[in-house]
């Protein structure tokens, strides 16, 4: 068996090695995660933002759980991917006489090696990124702890474990291959030798549906709500959005296969015919990358679907986690934000502290009438209570608050203030955006037209009731109403948490009667410190912006931070497959390689033809599946009202920057190969 | 002219342990627009002297010139802008790029490096028609028959105008007809386009259709039989030589094929 493996090793080097590698890079992540769940003090820092410590180790307990199950799918398919590659040779053997026993046994002695090495570079790796795990972690938490390398024996127990069960189940596996092949059935026919059927009529219908599939998807991603709607106008509310989901679906299945099939095939084929594609560096990668599409079509659709997938889950993540930050931000525009009876509080307690900044702003409690179109609805009176602001107060905090867009308002115009400002503002198709509609405050007995909506409140939506109004300096001074101030205090430096803890346990909160009387205008607002009757509206008398971005950061960071395992697991193994596809490829063109070369082709022609070929092909399935991905981002941004999103912008950009190193790192060993 | 000058060439493979001489002190020389045949029994270093003419090697020592170029002090990107412009091939084994139709297999050679000749078409027309393959430029190598697929081989190498055609035993891989057919077409090739072509082959009756062959034993020259009769004529002598080189008995009846 020593004898075997060791000439299989050498035979096998590269594929052997790169298995060896894959299985590493696993196993150490797996590794980082098992050892995570174990280092109990840890896991309890990073739930102190949640209050609840069962909830994270069982998050990871099940993360690693599926990236057993998706890692043991992966060994599967990469070992039988391995094992056809050698059909021939094991062919050989056995009709030479080879004992399909021995032949098993050795083929599983050799897996031994590859999974040892495997295991001993897994757990190092292992060892040596479970700080750097462990950091990330903590950083997306919020959490500021030292933490060295996490060396856990029960985690190395249950990897080796894990370990030996898949070897065992992959020998078990190959042997069985071995024993049941039939010696005919041993040489599968050579890729490069079959024919490439030429394109026919049918590719290119196949590739127009292709092309109208893929446009309508993109068109109703575009507008999803207007077309769901639409559909439930005409086939009624469930069978209206099912439809529209369903088809959605279906069109982006079909579509991105038969892009693969046929349109891509078929243009490119077109392409090659005109006189800009006669020089052999342009024509022969065009003709290879038509034939390899067609001929791995399959394994396209699923390194686009598998990428697709990756990106929308660590994107949707990312804008989540973008999310949750930008509306602490906007809720609690300061430090500390306060109403009038909290602002007693912050300033008896920060009384004695040093860079103490107050900004105070007074707005104007009215109730307000306006019919108002909601997204995916009819227009809709509106009767809700408004504080309004003069537009010098706002320009004054503005100085401050840099994301708060720039306004400017005549007497008769009124700048909207909602959380909700995504509702009445659709782009797109089918869109609208409610300017122009015309705001009654009864009270007063004025009107005011609206010029825009927007979902930045001065100082934080936690000041406020509910909406808020801009309007002009003259148009402020003649509203007569209650003033219900708010205040924001910047404090210089970190407070100090022995100061905080007080402003932090604070209950109080302030409330405002929402009756009918009050909406029509026919009874003054007043803001009280209970709770009067059932219908009102409270708001905390101190907000603390760090404490809350703490607990949102402690939620969607342990989020992404799961997401992002599994989606460095999902992208290890797509561009593996993608990998292996293009060695498996390569290896049957080398004979065409050696002919383009006898026949006079320079090497630099050749290198930019493999270079070229190698890098569309990757270059594929992840741009069809980010754009798709994307469309799915842009699906949950709208939805959560259009937020920044440059951590998921980032996402993308280092899974493109992995993915393309895994295909530089394809074509320059397929270049190697040519070279030799 | 000669077109084709060795010159006491040596290859020697192996180290110094374990050294196999390939070809020993050979020199012979081809004149412009000859069709020479070069013989020899395995072994003999046949394959390695269409190798080292094509410059896919270096000889040990030794000098090989083709039309007065060196081909012994020629970098990498040399050889290859050499091959390209002034050699075309024939191999055994067609070597044909099977994702290309028969057409973009013939022109591929003048598209490696731009500019790509004005005249592609024009050329592409003039060899097709000269090999009988005008039919089947739309098609792909794998729906041609073996003798087709030779032909496409044929017209590839002669696209380019080269100075000197290498044929690696061309009719290894086909029928005695494809055979036959092809070597009728190389010998109309080698009269009516005046390129100079050399041929490697072990078949007497394939030689038969050359001017001249050369017999090469334990790599160094032995003999060369001149065609002065007719092709019948030619080929007895090819068969005594052969018996000669082999040390064997006379063997005849190869003409039927013909």
């Amino acid at each position: 068996m020593g004898a075997w493996i060791k000439r299989s090793w050498a035979q096998h080097a590269s594929v052997s090695r790169l298995m060896a590698v894959v299985l590493g890079s696993l196993l150490a992540v797996m590794y980082a995660v098992a050892a995570l769940i174990d280092d109990r003090p840890l896991l309890r820092q990073v739930s102190q933002g949640v209050g609840n410590t069962t909830v994270f180790p069982a998050a990871l307990v099940v993360l690693l759980v599926v990236m057993m199950l998706f890692s043991l799918t992966f060994l599967l398919y990469l070992n039988r991917l391995l094992l056809t590659r050698r059909d021939g040779e094991l062919g050989l053997y056995r009709r030479l006489g080879m004992p399909a026993s021995r032949l098993g046994r050795d083929l599983g002695g050799e897996l031994g090696v590859i999974f040892a090495a495997g295991l001993g570079a897994g757990l190092l790796g292992g060892i040596l990124v479970s700080k750097l795990l462990a950091m990330v972690l903590l950083r997306l938490v919020d959490v500021a702890q030292p933490v060295g390398l996490l060396v856990s024996p029960p985690a190395i127990g249950e990897l080796s474990g894990y370990t030996v069960v898949v070897w065992l189940l992959l020998a078990a596996l190959n042997a069985w291959y071995v024993k049941g092949h039939e010696l005919l059935l041993y040489s599968t026919p050579d890729a490069a030798k079959t024919p490439t059927a030429p394109l026919s009529g049918l590719d290119l219908l196949g590739g127009l549906l292709g092309a109208v599939l893929l446009i309508s998807v993109v068109w109703f991603a575009q507008a999803p709500t207007y077309w769901t709607s639409r559909a439930a106008q005409l086939f009624g509310n469930v069978w209206g959005l099912l439809g529209s989901l369903v088809f959605g679906l279906l069109a982006a299945i079909g579509g991105v296969y038969l892009l693969f099939a046929c349109t891509l095939p078929v243009g490119l084929a077109k392409l090659a015919k005109l006189r800009w594609a006669r020089p052999a560096s342009r024509y022969l990668p065009l003709m290879i990358i038509v034939r390899r599409l067609r001929a791995n079509r399959h394994s396209l659709w699923l390194t686009t679907a598998l990428t697709t997938v990756t990106l929308t889950v660590i994107g949707g993540a990312a804008v989540l986690y973008q999310f949750g930050q930008t509306v602490v931000a906007q809720n609690i525009a300061q430090p500390i934000v306060a109403t009038a009876s909290g602002q007693r509080l912050v300033a008896q307690t920060l009384a004695k502290t040093p860079g103490v900044t107050t900004t105070p702003l007074a707005t104007k409690l009215v109730a307000g009438k306006v019919r108002l179109r909601l997204r995916s609805a009819h227009d809709r009176l509106e009767k809700n209570l408004y504080q309004v602001i003069a537009q010098s107060d706002y320009q004054r905090i503005r100085r401050q608050q840099s994301q708060l867009p720039a306004i400017a308002v005549r007497q008769d115009q009124a700048v909207l203030l909602t959380t909700a400002e995504h509702l009445y503002q659709v782009g797109g198709l089918g869109g609208f955006d409610n300017t122009g509609r015309s705001l009654r405050l009864p009270q007063i007995g004025k009107r005011l037209v609206i010029k825009a909506i927007t979902a930045d409140f001065p100082l934080g939506s936690s000041g406020y009731f509910d909406r808020g109004l801009v309007v002009s300096d003259q148009q402020y001074a003649q509203i007569t109403a209650p003033v219900v101030m708010i205040y924001g205090t910047h404090v210089r430096g970190k407070l100090a948490p022995a100061l905080e803890k007080p402003l932090a346990n604070s209950t109080a909160m302030d409330f405002v009667a929402l009756d009918q009387a009050t909406l029509a205008g026919s009874k003054v607002p007043t803001v009280v410190a209970k709770a009067p009757g059932q219908d009102y509206l409270g708001r905390d008398a101190i907000s603390l912006r760090r404490p809350a971005l703490h607990q949102m950061n402690g939620v969607f960071g342990f989020v992404l931070f799961v997401i992002l395992m599994l989606g460095a697991v999902f992208m290890v193994a797509t561009a593996s497959i993608l990998l292996l596809k293009q060695l498996a490829e390569a290896r049957n063109e080398r004979a065409a390689q050696v002919t383009l070369r006898r026949l006079g082709m320079p090497q630099p022609v050749l290198t930019r033809v493999i270079y070229t070929q190698i890098m569309v092909i990757f270059a594929l399935p992840l741009g069809v599946g980010a754009g798709g991905a994307a469309l799915l981002i842009k699906g949950l941004k709208d939805a959560l009202g259009g937020h920044p999103s440059q951590v998921a912008g980032a996402v993308f950009g280092v899974y493109t920057l992995v993915y393309l190193v895994f295909a530089w790192v394809t074509a320059a060993r397929i270049d190697r190969q040519a070279r030799r | 002219m000669r077109i084709v000058n060795v010159d006491h060439l040596s290859k020697t493979y192996g180290h110094r342990f374990n050294r196999v001489v390939a070809l020993n002190d050979l020199s012979f020389g081809i004149d412009a627009g000859e069709f020479v045949g070069v013989m020899g029994p395995s072994g003999a270093g046949k394959s390695t002297l269409l190798n080292l003419l094509a410059t896919f090697d270096q000889p040990t020592t030794g000098g090989i010139w083709i039309d007065r170029v060196d081909l012994t002090t020629m970098s990498a990107a040399d050889s290859a802008r050499f091959r390209r412009e002034d050699l075309g091939f024939i191999f055994q084994g067609f070597d044909l790029l099977n994702d290309l139709t028969v057409s973009a297999n013939i022109t591929m050679p003048l598209t490696f490096v731009p500019p790509v000749p004005t005249d592609l078409d024009a050329r592409l027309q003039t060899v097709s028609e000269l090999l009988g393959l005008t039919q089947l430029l739309t098609r792909f190598p794998l729906q041609l028959s073996q003798g087709q697929r030779q032909r496409v081989a044929a017209a590839r190498a002669i696209i380019t105008k080269p100075k000197l055609l290498l044929a690696d035993e061309p009719t290894g891989s086909l029928d005695s007809l494809a055979a036959t057919e092809l070597l009728q077409y190389l010998a109309k090739i080698n009269l009516e386009t005046d390129v100079t072509i050399m041929m490697v082959t072990h078949d007497a009756f394939t030689a038969s259709f050359c001017n001249r062959i050369i017999f090469i034993r334990d790599g160094a020259y032995f003999a060369e039989v001149t065609r002065q009769g007719s092709r019948q004529e030619f080929f007895n002598h090819i068969i005594d030589m052969e018996a000669t080189i082999n040390g064997g008995r006379r063997r005849r009846g190869g003409m039927d094929q013909a």
